[in-house]
């Protein structure tokens, strides 16, 4: 009777063993349904991670490049400072927007959709076991999709886009993970002198990628003659992509945190470092696109 | 073994890998693999089935929460690795067991660096090997090799804490006694 089960046993470990050994190795159109696992798993783990994370927040707090201000007053005035650049920013861009289109219309262009989003808070319940990803609490359920923009709160440091949703938890891959598409972020320096749209357009650009540990690089950064004013280590970069999301134009990818001497004498390598700490922040705002209905509401 | 006691001890040690972060070793991902000290803790005093099923689960939870890249953008659960490495290093921890003096924390600190250890090189193995005709992007598996090494040793480090106080209540547990040891301690 006992060799028996222990037969039984053995042929059950076996052929535990043998699925396994297939579903790791199957291809990932075979096993694409595994991915509806993690929801369910990540609804039940969430309770007790988002606790231990804000404890473990407290514990260590992110490294910020704003450091030495010990006044809150000071910082919240930082704060709103870079909120209020960003929507004048915006702003000018928008400005610049409507008079393309309205150009466009007078020839008969057919009207774009006009893309709104709400702000969805989401603290985050722990950093993705693979690394270049943290955890967030929002999901399907407030609307968050693949793609959506995730900024810090209480700054207008671009976080990431989410690039997996579950019913409670969503996954936002981090600027600086090398894995993030698209990989490559066009951005203008010096942001902070931009008072109109002409300004804005006229700032150095750069092209950014993350070096994977933790900045954004561009090794060849034109740099003219008189442009040391604005490309200095400090200066503000704003993404300013089209090949990014509206709701990511313009947040803040980082300040300067190095210059070195690029290939030739016209270029410039840049290292841009996040304000905060984005694989540590506390949590997050999901930039949801707006439904119709909910805008008219 | 109490199955729910289980349950619940696996929930808190998951919830403190994936929540508890302040742990990580300075800016790498090197963090300690608490599930790992309560599998080994387990392995060495329950019966070799239960130890088995332990196994599995703990490594098909590893394999749903660490998911990999895809070619392209987005991230896919991939079954099997962590599991197929996980039920490796218990079946070491059983093999090897009747001669380790169990009552100590000693014998936890060195089963948890191997099985974290096994774990990871089978991870790391498969997921390279199923990268070469598959869109997952797993990463460089010397990085990953080397990263998870780094857990194994803090995961060693982390179970002196960790498993004094799983030892501490191994009544609670109610673990079945396994086959007679060949040394008793």
């Amino acid at each position: 009777m006992a060799r028996m089960r222990r037969y039984r046993a053995q042929t059950w470990g076996g052929g535990a063993v043998v699925v396994l050994l297939v579903l790791a190795l199957a291809p990932q159109r075979a096993t694409a349904w595994a991915g509806w696992l993690r929801g369910p798993v990540e609804t039940i783990l969430a309770p007790g991670a988002r606790p231990l994370a804000m404890l473990s927040t407290l514990l260590r707090p992110g490294r910020t490049i704003d450091t030495g201000r010990p006044d809150a007053s000071e910082l919240e005035l930082q704060r709103q400072r870079e909120e209020l650049e960003t929507e004048l920013a915006r702003a000018n861009a928008r400005i610049a927007e409507l008079e393309q289109l309205v150009r466009d219309l007078q020839v008969g262009a057919a009207a774009p959709g006009l893309g709104q989003t709400r702000p969805v808070v989401a603290a985050r319940v722990g950093q993705a076991m693979g690394s270049g990803t943290i955890d967030v609490r929002a999901g399907d359920g407030e609307g968050v999709v693949v793609g959506t923009v995730a900024t810090a709160r209480g700054t207008q440091q671009l976080v990431g886009l989410v690039t997996s949703t579950g019913p409670m938890v969503s996954t936002v891959r981090l600027i600086t993970d090398r894995r993030i598409e698209p990989g490559l972020m066009q951005a203008t320096i010096g942001a902070e002198g931009a008072r109109d749209a002409n300004a804005q357009a006229s700032l150095p650009r750069c092209q950014l990628h993350p070096d994977g540990a933790g900045l954004l690089v561009d090794e060849q950064v034109p740099a003219p003659p008189g442009s040391e004013s604005i490309i200095r280590v400090g200066a503000l970069v704003r993404l300013d992509d089209p090949t990014w999301s509206g709701a990511a134009q313009l947040l803040i990818l980082g300040r300067i945190e190095r210059i070195e001497d690029g290939a030739s004498p016209q270029f410039r390598k840049i290292v841009v470092r996040p304000i905060v700490d984005i694989s540590r922040v506390s949590g997050v705002i999901l930039h949801v696109r707006r439904n119709d209905d909910e805008g008219q509401g | 073994m109490n199955w729910l006691i289980f349950a619940i001890v696996c929930w808190v040690m998951f919830a403190f890998e994936w929540g508890f972060d302040a742990l990580r070793l300075g800016e790498t991902d090197i963090a300690p693999m608490l599930p790992i000290v309560l599998l080994v803790v387990v392995a060495l005093r329950a019966p070799t089935r239960h130890a088995m099923v332990a196994a599995a689960v703990i490594g098909l939870l590893y394999d749903i929460m660490m998911q990999v890249n895809i070619a392209g953008g987005g991230e896919a659960v991939v079954l099997g690795p962590h599991a197929l490495g996980c039920m490796l290093g218990v079946y070491a921890v059983l093999l090897s067991r009747s001669l380790m003096y169990r009552r100590g924390v000693l014998a936890i600190v060195v089963t948890a660096i191997l099985v974290a250890m096994l774990m990871n090189v089978v991870a790391t193995v498969l997921l390279a090997v199923r990268s070469t005709y598959d869109v997952i992007e797993p990463g460089r598996a010397v990085v990953q090799l080397g990263r998870g090494l780094g857990s194994a040793l803090y995961t060693g480090a982390a179970a002196i804490v960790v498993g004094s106080v799983l030892l501490a209540l191994r009544r609670v547990f109610q673990f079945s006694e396994p086959a007679r040891s060949g040394y008793r301690g």
